[in-house]
């Protein structure tokens, strides 16, 4: 008896590990209201619902960590901390296993700009790929406080734009180890009544129903009207790990620690 | 002098942020109603009928699909199994999955093996050929469909890329490209009213190949017979609404570039009474700014809010 229940209790503590371990950290920003943070982009109506509605259904498998929106939601938060220029990667944006950007963004020469709001330390109305360290492990650079975050999705435009992916994105994955994959936009992407489902939806089908990443945000977008044009990148030690990575994986998909000597991206067009 | 010197200063900085130059593409005249031809005095509500959910018709209408849809081939044999949350019913035999809304009986049948992966042995395929293979689909599969109302409106793909990296990521070589799925995109016309939005859209999945491999169909039932006629006003009258309220903002220009007039529709899990028309003015005010969309009411010319704020966020 005694040993029937000490097995119970070895196999419901390991059960919990696991459901544990597989358990992500989420995060959340959204900027609507520009004017409210004194940067002069143009406001917006359903970034908000968008991150608000990703962060609840996410909530139902993994560990919200945070929402943060207007004028709560830092441009500094994908900033990294080691720089001197005031991020808060650390303890924000890079203490997250998934993180959920929705507001304006931009390319420009070999960097991704996105929009959110100005913080104390951090005065500048974007931030952008050239001080973006994230996922970095204890060894590269700048890893007094080594990232988590392996799924990057920003929701704005131009962010996975079609003939920059790598340019911007490849060396964001050589300095984050961990950086597993960015989802996002190549062209505008709309704010609109018609899109305020899409960060919920792509919850609800990559954490709900095992659909991998790539099925989950291409899916979320081609589902709510507007004609938006989905992309998305990720990496591999060789190519056909990196072809893998990009078609197979899926939210509780592990970092192995190899340099990013490929990456394989996917877009929509038409 | 100091503060004169920072007040020019400032001016010169705030001076592009006063009253938007608002320009209106040339383009969006093309998908007026008034050059659509739609009269916008014939208009008018159209009732939506309540879906109610069967579950006993759905697994019926799974296991027929399971059997002879041409996306279901590969699992032919395979045991059918069932799940259901509180937005959807699904039916899943090997890598397929069949969902229905319990809101709106719209469904998502698809192969999650050929779903956004290349086919090993891609042959070029025309795109004609893929609208009509659609089409077809869309005849045999789906009889519920009045095919009168079943307008074609473009064909997507989803590609693949893949790159070699050097001098830490700065640098790439040997890339390749290839289709990995094609996508039929149909909407619904009433009476040759577009229906914009989300819902009543029907989309057929193919591999690289043309193969069928999965549908998305969001079409709701509706009331035949229609209500008494309302007149709309006019794209002008929309227009003059847009900068009347956009005039005063406090961006460098507004450029709009897309306009739609039609019937709207939720998408695939919300459920809605009626279909109404409306407008949907669609803009930009920069470089990096989203395509912001904005809802008329085409009886009134008054701004649609649908904004849900579900939550407001922590506070740091």
């Amino acid at each position: 008896m005694r040993i029937h229940l000490v097995l119970l209790v070895l196999f419901c503590s390991l059960l919990l590990q696991s459901d544990m371990a597989w358990a992500l950290l989420a995060g959340a920003e959204s900027v609507e209201n520009y004017s409210g943070c004194g940067c002069s982009s143009g406001n917006l109506s359903y970034t908000n619902d968008q991150a608000s509605m990703f962060i609840n259904k996410i909530s139902n498998w993994h560990t919200r960590k945070f929402l943060f929106t207007n004028s709560s939601a830092w441009n500094s938060d994908l900033v990294e901390d080691q720089l001197g220029v005031g991020g808060t990667d650390y303890p924000y944006g890079d203490t997250v296993h998934i993180l959920f950007i929705s507001g304006h963004g931009g390319v420009s020469g070999s960097k991704y700009y996105g929009y959110l709001c100005k913080s104390t330390n951090y005065t500048s109305c974007s931030f952008n790929t050239g001080n973006m360290f994230m996922g970095e492990r204890t060894g590269q650079a700048n890893s007094t406080h080594p990232g988590i975050l392996r799924f990057l999705i920003l929701s704005t435009c131009h962010s996975v734009e079609r003939g920059q992916e790598i340019a911007v994105w490849g060396p964001v994955f050589w300095r984050g180890l961990d950086l597993l994959y960015v989802m996002g936009y190549t062209g505008t992407s709309a704010d609109s009544p018609t899109t305020d489902e899409v960060g919920e939806d792509f919850a609800s089908k990559a954490a709900g129903s095992g659909w991998t990443l790539k099925q989950a945000w291409f899916w979320a977008i081609e589902d709510w009207w507007v004609n938006d044009t989905g992309s998305l990148i990720s990496r591999g030690g060789s190519q056909s790990e990196a072809i893998s990575n990009r078609d197979n994986m899926k939210l509780d998909w592990l970092p192995n620690g190899n340099n990013p000597y490929w990456v394989a991206w996917s877009w929509h067009e038409g | 002098m100091r503060s004169v010197l920072l007040t020019i200063m400032a001016m010169f900085i705030v001076a592009p942020l006063y009253a938007a130059d608002i320009e209106f593409d040339k383009a969006i005249d093309a998908k007026t109603p008034e050059r659509l031809q739609i009269r916008l005095d014939r208009l008018s509500d159209i009732g939506v009928i309540p879906y109610k959910v069967d579950k006993k018709a759905l697994n019926t209408k799974a296991r027929g699909t399971f059997e002879r849809s041409p996306a279901a081939k590969d699992v032919r044999a395979k045991k059918m199994s069932e799940r259901e949350n509180e937005k959807a019913i699904t039916f899943l035999a090997g890598s397929v999955q069949y969902e229905f809304s319990k809101t709106t009986g719209a469904e998502i049948l698809m192969d999650l093996d050929q779903y956004t992966h290349s086919a090993k042995l891609a042959r070029p395929v025309k795109e004609g050929d893929l609208r009509a293979r659609a089409k077809k689909y869309i005849q045999t599969y789906m009889p519920d469909v009045d095919q009168r109302e079943v307008s074609f409106a473009g064909i997507k793909k989803i590609m693949n890329s893949v790159g070699k990296l050097s001098n830490e990521g700065k640098d790439a070589t040997d890339i390749a490209t290839e289709v990995a799925n094609y996508i039929a995109i149909f909407e619904r016309k009433i009476n040759n009213v577009p229906v914009i939005g989300a819902g009543e859209k029907i989309r057929v999945y193919m591999s690289s190949n043309g193969d069928i491999i999965g549908h998305s169909k969001v079409w709701r039932t509706l009331e035949r017979e229609q209500k008494g006629p309302k007149p709309a006003v006019s794209s002008d009258k929309i227009k003059d609404k847009f900068r009347e309220k956009h005039s005063k903002d406090l961006v460098q220009s507004i450029k709009v570039d897309s306009l739609y007039f039609g019937y709207f529709a939720h998408g695939r899990y919300r459920a809605q009474d009626v279909l109404r028309p409306v407008y949907m003015i669609g803009y930009t005010s920069g470089p990096e700014s989203k395509r912001v969309f904005e809802m008329y009411d085409a009886y009134t010319g008054e701004e649609i809010r649908e904004e849900r704020h579900v939550d407001e966020g922590d506070k740091r």
